[in-house]
């Protein structure tokens, strides 16, 4: 594996960060919609995990880079995101598991 | 220098130790005060845990594991002198509390509310919680820097399956600092916050919940245990087939239980809150995974067993030692199986029974491991050998003192003995094990000089001990003892487990020839004074923040200045430039991407916080009253469009078009003020509107989590406009575009925690 791995093009960076500004004008266009209310928690992080992931995989170049930086980053994250789902169902936040 | 100071660190907690004995041995005892025994017995765990233990694992992980995987140093040399100066540093700024007569007095777990300045008004708290973040930055930069040690710094050949087990353990022992410290760290800054600022984050009359402090700890605490009991378990696979003649039993199985406590180590700490009441399902989900745990950890005692099972046992110390660990801290674990029984748990909390089995688990367990470890590995570090004799009286005196100290105290808290009570009255039936253990006690004192002793004595012989004393199996004692200052003259070649110890068993079969390589194909690492420098900067900062608000100042900026020149110190340095490792990718890169994971672990502790504490207060404002969204968008389109423009600027560094990355690195560090610009208005409009760190809960977490963020920002700006700097001298070239990566991830990682940010807190309703 080498240390140089052909990143994207120019052209690219500009369509993923095209791409993140139109999916963060749905993020703030959808908390106005009523009739999206019963399902706009699941759509916003459908959404945040959209951008989150198109920056890690083009920007940051997990996409070219070997398999072992994205088992840096993606280990520790899903270690983060089980934590702190635990922790805030624990003290309350989320009564998931109920009392 | 890990182990010198360790072993003095070591000898306090240890003399702090005696002193709760002597006064616990009789009852009615006045040899020290209530408040002077709150003071030992939280200086004695603080100091045991952060101070004596974990470095000296840390010596052997520094020492021992470039040998064992055929590296000549660290990935980063001079960050390793910069983890030991800020342990050195943090170290003593907690025992300077003893010199300011305000010793911390809460516990080493120091639960809130004890901690807040309501009931700790004196300075003594503030010593603990920022030494323990000062350490804990010390464990951070070292265990990135051993994780790209191990994964990229391998011998040819050295596969991660054919690695010796203790550097595996080495390993495992990293990733658990490197997730398991930032959300002690989170739980510090809350409570430094609440001392030093008012903030609510363990105010109860503001909605503030206790129990997040006791989550805080834990989910560090338990991880902690195995980062204090992995390395001796890493030890003891070294010794065992080493003193047995016989490949350790089954070494796959033993890897992957070590993976797997690992893993589990982070889902079972609310066992250490059973009495809190969780409620059932929370009850029953951690005392299932407590129970899991303990399968990994009994495989491991099996395969040890069965490696000794049939082996020509050599009796040295070092196998003492081991075995002794086997059946020590067997008894601890089985103690500790019984506390992940709720019922059961609940009658043991807080009683002598849990001083016992912690005990046996990292006396018995930790220190006997380290034990094992140093008569092992004495004579690769000093080239000497110790006295065998001496080395086996001082095991069965340690053996049999050390049973004498702890087992009694089950007893003791079966008969309901609570911990951390400074005395007790005559005639309830805790006299005689008292006695008993307070005699043990100094009977572990005795065997600790008989070491000195031993180590003294030895270091005063010539260093004749051969480069193979013990007919070792891994790659250290393939060189000489002590190692040259590069460790190996030529790599050696890996094509197995225990290829020293194949090699010599078939001395018919000619060893692989390890490739060519003269003394000037190796760089060593030269010293550097800016490490020093920066630690006595936090030490000043630290110091600052008891006494003077200008020394902060100061001491902030000596950090910089020495972080700063830390950096550009070898800038442009040929014997610099190509870091590039096994994995194929640079070090700074594993590095810094090791580094992200921590910093998913701080930023998800502050978000969970906010999570957890969402509609909590008390009083207003509440978010909805006042989170200007239309503004934060803007501000959210602003800094992922700068990210988009750190790429541009990525790109044109290597393609070596300095105008273009002129302009992009500009135009980032440009739009990242802007950032913080909006930041800092919507800041300066909420204290308008009544919202500060102070008023409520939403107030405390909204302004810590964005104002850690923004933290982050103003750090990423102030290193892109260094890259700028250098860009705009001439010195940045397309060599040295991996600065600019490594700057990138960063900064792109900071867009990435704004994302979820911007989600959670600003849209979410």
């Amino acid at each position: 594996m080498a240390d140089h791995h052909d990143h994207a093009s120019v052209a690219t960076y500009v369509k993923v960060a095209a791409l993140l500004t139109i999916i963060t004008a749905l993020e703030v266009g959808v908390i106005y919609i009523r009739r999206l209310t019963p399902i706009l928690i699941p759509l916003l992080v459908v959404m945040a995990t959209a951008k989150f992931t198109l920056v890690a995989l083009f920007f940051m170049h997990l996409r070219y880079d070997g398999r072992p930086l994205s088992a840096l980053f993606v280990g520790p994250l899903i270690v983060a995101t089980g934590i702190a789902l635990a922790l805030a169902t624990l003290t309350g936040a989320f009564l998931v598991l109920g009392r | 220098m890990y182990g010198v100071s360790a072993f003095g660190f070591f000898l306090l907690g240890g003399i702090e130790a005696l002193l709760i004995r002597l006064q616990l041995a009789r009852p009615d005892a006045h040899v020290v005060s209530a408040q002077t025994f709150n003071a030992l017995f939280t200086m004695h765990g603080t100091t045991m845990v952060f101070l004596a233990i974990m470095p000296f694992s840390a010596a052997l992980f520094n020492y021992l594991v470039p040998l064992q995987i055929g590296a000549r140093d660290v990935a980063f040399p001079r960050l390793n002198a910069l983890s030991f100066w800020i342990f050195l540093a943090g170290g003593l700024f907690l025992n300077a509390s003893f010199l300011c007569g305000t010793p911390p007095d809460a516990g080493w777990f120091g639960y809130a509310n004890l901690t807040t300045r309501e009931f700790s008004p004196s300075s003594s708290i503030d010593f603990w919680l920022m030494s323990l973040q000062i350490l804990g930055a010390s464990s951070l930069i070292a265990s990135v820097n051993f994780i790209v040690t191990i994964l990229d710094l391998r011998a040819p050949g050295l596969t991660l399956m054919r690695m010796p087990l203790f550097t595996w353990m080495t390993l495992i022992v990293q990733f658990l600092v490197l997730l398991a410290f930032p959300p002690i760290t989170v739980g510090l800054i809350f409570l430094m916050f609440d001392r030093f600022f008012g903030t609510n984050f363990y105010n109860v009359a503001a909605g503030g919940d206790l129990h997040l402090w006791q989550h805080l700890f834990w989910i560090f605490g338990h991880p902690e245990v195995y980062i204090l009991i992995l390395p001796a378990f890493g030890i003891v696979s070294e010794v065992l087939p080493t003193f047995a003649g016989k490949p350790l039993f089954g070494a796959p199985v033993v890897i992957y239980s070590g993976v797997l406590i690992g893993f589990f180590g982070f889902g079972v700490w609310s066992h250490h809150m059973f009495a809190t009441g969780m409620g059932p399902v929370a009850d029953s989900a951690f005392s299932i995974a407590t129970m899991l745990i303990s399968i990994p950890t009994g495989v491991k005692i099996f395969n040890w067993l069965a490696t000794l099972w049939g082996g020509r046992l050599r009796g040295t110390t070092a196998l003492h030692f081991a075995v002794g660990l086997i059946a020590t801290f067997t008894i601890g674990g089985l103690s500790g199986v019984m506390h992940a029984s709720p019922p059961v748990d609940l009658q043991q909390t807080d009683t002598y029974f849990v001083v016992a089995h912690l005990h046996y688990v990292l006396i018995g367990g930790s220190l006997f491991g380290l034990f094992a470890g140093a008569y092992y590995w004495w004579p690769k570090i000093t080239g000497r050998l110790l006295d065998e004799r001496l080395g086996r009286l001082q095991f069965w005196l340690i053996f049999v003192a050390f049973n004498l100290t702890f087992f009694p105290q089950h007893y003791l808290g079966a008969a309901g003995m609570p911990r951390r009570i400074y005395t007790y009255p005559a005639g309830v039936g805790w006299e005689l094990w008292n006695l008993v253990s307070s005699v043990g006690a100094f009977g572990i004192a005795l065997s600790i000089l008989l070491f000195a002793i031993n180590a003294v004595r030895s270091l005063r012989q010539p260093a004749t001990a051969p480069g193979d004393p013990w007919n070792g199996r891994t790659l250290e004692w393939r060189t000489s003892s002590p190692p040259p200052p590069h460790n190996f003259d030529a790599i050696p070649p890996v094509y197995g487990r225990d290829t020293f110890w194949r090699e010599k068993q078939n001395p018919g079969r000619k060893p692989l020839a390890p490739p060519p390589a003269g003394a000037a194909n190796f760089h060593l690492p030269a010293p550097s004074h800016w490490p020093v420098v920066t630690a006595l900067g936090i030490l000043v900062a630290a110091v600052g923040a008891l006494v003077n608000v200008g020394l902060v100042v100061g001491g902030g900026l000596l950090t910089f200045l020495g972080v700063l020149s830390f950096a550009l110190e070898h800038h442009r340095n040929p014997a610099h430039e190509h870091q590039v490792g096994g994995l194929g990718i640079d070090h700074r890169k594993v590095g810094m991407w090791t580094f992200i994971g921590s910093e998913c672990l701080f930023f998800g502790t502050l978000i969970a916080t906010y999570m957890a504490y969402k509609g909590r207060s008390v009083v207003g404002p509440h978010p909805h009253e006042i989170l200007n969204i239309p503004v934060t968008s803007l501000s959210t389109f602003d800094l992922l469009m700068s990210s988009l423009l750190m790429v541009l600027a990525l790109a044109a560094v290597q393609r070596g078009d300095h105008f273009q990355s002129r302009l992009w690195l500009a135009g980032t560090a440009f739009f990242g003020l802007i950032f913080l610009g909006f930041q800092a208005y919507e800041f300066t409009s909420f204290v308008h509107e009544g919202l500060t760190l102070q008023q409520n809960l939403f107030g405390s977490t909204f302004f810590v989590l964005t104002g850690f963020h923004g933290a982050h920002v103003s750090l990423g700006v102030l290193w892109l406009l260094v890259l700028l700097v250098l860009d705009l001298r001439g010195r940045l070239s397309a060599a040295d575009s991996i600065k600019v990566e490594v700057a990138g991830l960063y900064w792109h990682f900071v867009d990435v925690v704004w994302i979820v940010i911007f989600t959670l807190i600003y849209l979410v309703p």
